[in-house]
């Protein structure tokens, strides 16, 4: 097979696939690889979907605390383990960080700049 | 092999690979501390609880496939095995990645490394 260390090949191989354990933790992950503009394929798509996920849940958990947001639209995903127990630190999180995102924008730290990302919103 | 590392593990990774971190030097942490999350199933609740989580859905923290130990046993070094194939999504994410690529990540160098 191909050698993994093998950085000349980091045109298929991204900052993912390439980096050691020693430098890379369950924290850090996202933020080690989310710099890199050559994510190989397997990567990229890995990304991508996740950050359907992402949004998608967000907005689960958004209709859950605004009801008036949950315009008509059912969706078909059950509300999920804890429900409860995480829209509660949901809201409290989001009291704290979210709110300046509904105003007009702030200066916005990076999470903020994430999240703006994540629902298509620039 | 694990010193100074620490670990949570979903009740879906069997006892076995809890034993090898601690074995090699690894510690064991609560899944909001542990520095690496483990879990063999994107389904089991308590995996289910932190793709549900603020961190999670921030960005700032991802699942590993508890496969990625059972590759560093076998090898019997962390040195050559890429931790960044192991990223366990989301069962969502998975189906999503099994139509657009045809496989998971993981199992990309589980074949290589056959
Ligand atoms: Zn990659």
């Amino acid at each position: 097979g191909i050698p993994v260390e093998d950085r000349s090949l980091s045109h298929i191989r991204c900052a993912g696939c390439v980096l050691p354990f020693e430098e890379v933790t369950s924290r850090n992950f996202a933020s080690l690889q989310s710099p890199c503009q050559h994510s190989c394929e397997l990567h990229k798509v890995l990304q991508e979907a996740t950050e359907r996920f992402r949004t998608r849940h967000c907005n689960l958990l958004f209709r859950g605390q605004y009801q008036d947001h949950s315009v008509g639209q059912t969706d078909p995903e059950p509300d999920r383990v804890s429900a409860a127990e995480s829209q509660k630190s949901w809201k409290n999180w989001n009291n704290v960080r979210l709110t300046p995102i509904r105003k007009e924008a702030r200066k916005s730290p990076l999470p903020q700049h994430r999240w703006n990302k994540h629902n298509g919103v620039s | 092999m694990f010193k100074n590392k620490s670990a949570w593990f979903s009740s879906s990774v069997p006892e076995a690979w809890h034993n090898f971190w601690r074995w090699e030097g690894g510690s064991m942490a609560d899944c909001r501390r542990a520095d690496y999350l483990f879990s063999e199933d994107a389904t089991c609740a308590d995996t289910l609880r932190i793709f549900e989580s603020k961190d999670y859905l921030w960005n700032q923290v991802v699942v590993f496939h508890s496969l990625f130990l059972s590759v560093c046993e076998r090898r019997q070094s962390v040195k050559s095995v890429c931790i960044g194939h192991y990223v366990l999504p989301p069962a969502s994410v998975q189906d999503e990645l099994r139509q657009v690529v045809g496989r998971l990540i993981w199992e990309f160098e589980y074949e290589q490394s056959v």
